[in-house]
């Protein structure tokens, strides 16, 4: 697949799906704490329609699966940048594909991010806790409600 | 995140967009006001553990600008101690050695060309010849500057192997390098000593127990393919990679010889090689002059074509002795600093060192054969 290519699906995919998903979700939310003020506290779970908490619990625990991944693989991203630009020393870098260039696993980290974030959870169980690290909230982030995602994050490395 | 991110738009807008001030002023207003709106509101969960990832980002920034701090002294004291190779040795036939230079007494062989460290830099004392084809880790690979481990050997030991490659590998961020985009060769200015680059992709496997015969084959081959425009095709030299490469060159070699002492009337270029290899021969006469100082093409191309059969039967004769893989190893030491920011400055440094001490590739990695490994250790100063 060539970059342009690339490119192209992540612009067309962004704008003409995953925004409008966004668009909507947030109004949604919105629209319902205007009538009930009371559903702030968990903006996610708190509008989901009746009967369908089961089904949206599925969708948040795969949502949190795929942030999680998606953290993984950019502080990997992340610090083969910093590493060539003379930031951070050299350390063992794996590329895992030959189709695509950029993908690359980065063994030590990965191994600090686990330990790090498996102290964390065991020292502090209080999930609000680890909501609060996001000094910009992302509590009301679609499919990601604080309570259960942020520890997932934790969970699903192992 | 987003006020961090609006900022940073804003900084490409002006710096690389080059746009006006005023408009992306007035486009950044809102946003930032917005975004200001929600970190200040956020700012109250900085007792209840937001200050965990303050604290992170602030460790990680800090241990970041280090290494850079670090890296950056080491280049600068790297770059004041590179040297380029005709800075380094220089090259005299043995009449025209000027008296500067001192030459090795009581030489059994007498050489065309001697090499000397050149001077005032350097001593001026003659490097003796060791038998040997010696690989140099170019870490650098800049094609102006010698690795320095390279100076070290020569200018400490006084000594020069036979044949010398300076080795840099460059590591390139997709799978796979084509064999005929791998492999860069070029001569210097000291004959015997070659650069070759090795471009390689992150699938390719480089460094393995048969790098010496790689690096070997690669150097021959471009030897070689310097002759397109001499008058003798040299074949059966095209078959490398295989044992009996060697023997195919020596072999050809000793035909050439052979030609040349048999010279027949009937063909022109044979003539010219006897010639050539007549003045050869008498040691006493002055040497002849390099190729590209000939005054006649053809002669030119029959001088380039010897030239090529010696620098092949040199690079053979090394290859046969044996090979050497030189690796440098930079030890730094921190210079003495005055003063309290001295001080300061000192202690970052030596942070930096022990970090690059942890992290550094050890040799004992490197899978080339430990028998043919040696370790140059030298100091720099930071």
């Amino acid at each position: 697949m060539h970059q342009a290519d690339e490119n192209r699906a992540i612009q067309i995919s962004w704008l003409a799906f995953a925004y409008p998903c966004l668009l909507f979700a947030y109004i949604g939310q919105a629209a319902y704490i205007s009538r009930d003020p009371s559903a702030y506290s968990n903006p996610f779970f708190n509008t989901v329609p009746p009967h369908m908490f089961y089904p949206s619990l599925v969708i948040s625990i795969l949502a949190a699966i795929v942030a999680s991944q998606a953290l993984i693989t950019s502080t990997f991203q992340l610090l083969s940048q910093i590493m060539h630009s003379s930031y951070f020393p050299h350390v063992e870098m794996i590329y895992t594909s030959s189709k695509f260039h950029g993908q690359v696993y980065i063994p030590i980290a990965n191994w600090l991010m686990m330990i790090g974030t498996v102290i964390v959870t065991a020292v502090y169980h209080n999930v609000r806790f680890i909501e609060s690290w996001h000094l910009q909230s992302c509590a009301n982030a679609p499919g990601r409600p604080p309570d259960l995602a942020t520890p997932m994050v934790f969970v699903s490395f192992s | 995140m987003t006020f961090i991110t609006t900022n940073l738009v804003t900084l490409v807008a002006l710096i690389v967009w080059r746009k006006h001030p005023l408009i992306v002023f007035l486009i950044w207003l809102p946003f930032v006001t917005f975004d200001g709106l929600y970190l200040s509101s956020s700012l109250v969960k900085v007792p209840n553990g937001a200050w965990f990832t303050l604290l992170l980002g602030g460790i990680l920034a800090s241990f970041f600008s280090l290494w850079r701090y670090g890296k950056e002294k080491q280049w600068t004291s790297e770059a004041m101690e590179s040297v380029r190779l005709n800075d380094l040795i220089i090259s005299y036939s043995e009449s025209a050695t000027p008296k500067s230079y001192s030459s090795v007494r009581n030489r059994a062989d007498s050489v065309a060309n001697r090499l000397f460290l050149k001077l005032p830099r350097y001593s001026g004392a003659e490097l003796s010849i060791i038998k040997g084809f010696g690989i140099f880790f170019d870490k650098a690979g800049t094609d102006l500057h010698v690795p320095q481990v390279y100076e070290h050997f020569v200018t400490k030991f006084e000594a020069q192997l036979s044949a010398v490659v300076f080795l840099h590998l460059r590591a390139l961020g997709c799978p796979h390098v084509t064999e005929e985009e791998r492999y860069t060769v070029a001569k210097t200015s000291v004959k015997d000593v070659y650069r070759l680059t090795i471009r390689y992709g992150y699938n390719d496997h480089v460094v393995t127990p048969d790098l010496g015969r790689l690096v070997y084959d690669e150097v021959r081959k471009s030897i070689i393919r310097g002759t397109t425009s001499g008058v003798r095709p040299v074949d059966a030299t095209v078959a490398t990679g295989n044992d009996t490469t060697t023997l195919n060159m020596n072999g050809t070699t000793d035909t050439a010889a052979a030609a040349a002492v048999t010279s027949t009337p009937d063909h022109d270029s044979n003539e010219q090689v006897a010639d050539d290899e007549k003045q050869h021969h008498h040691p006493s006469s002055p040497t002849p002059s390099p190729p590209f100082k000939s005054t006649s093409a053809s002669a030119s191309a029959t001088a380039s074509s010897k030239s090529i059969a010696l620098r092949l039967k040199t690079l053979d004769d090394s290859y046969e002795s044996q090979t050497l893989f030189l690796v440098g190893k930079e030890q730094l030491r921190i210079t003495h600093r005055k003063g309290l920011s001295g001080m300061l400055e000192r202690a970052i440094l030596a942070l930096f060192l022990f970090v690059r001490d942890n992290t550094r590739q050890k040799v004992a990695q490197l899978d080339v054969p430990v028998d043919k490994l040696v370790e140059v250790g030298f100091v720099g100063l930071i």
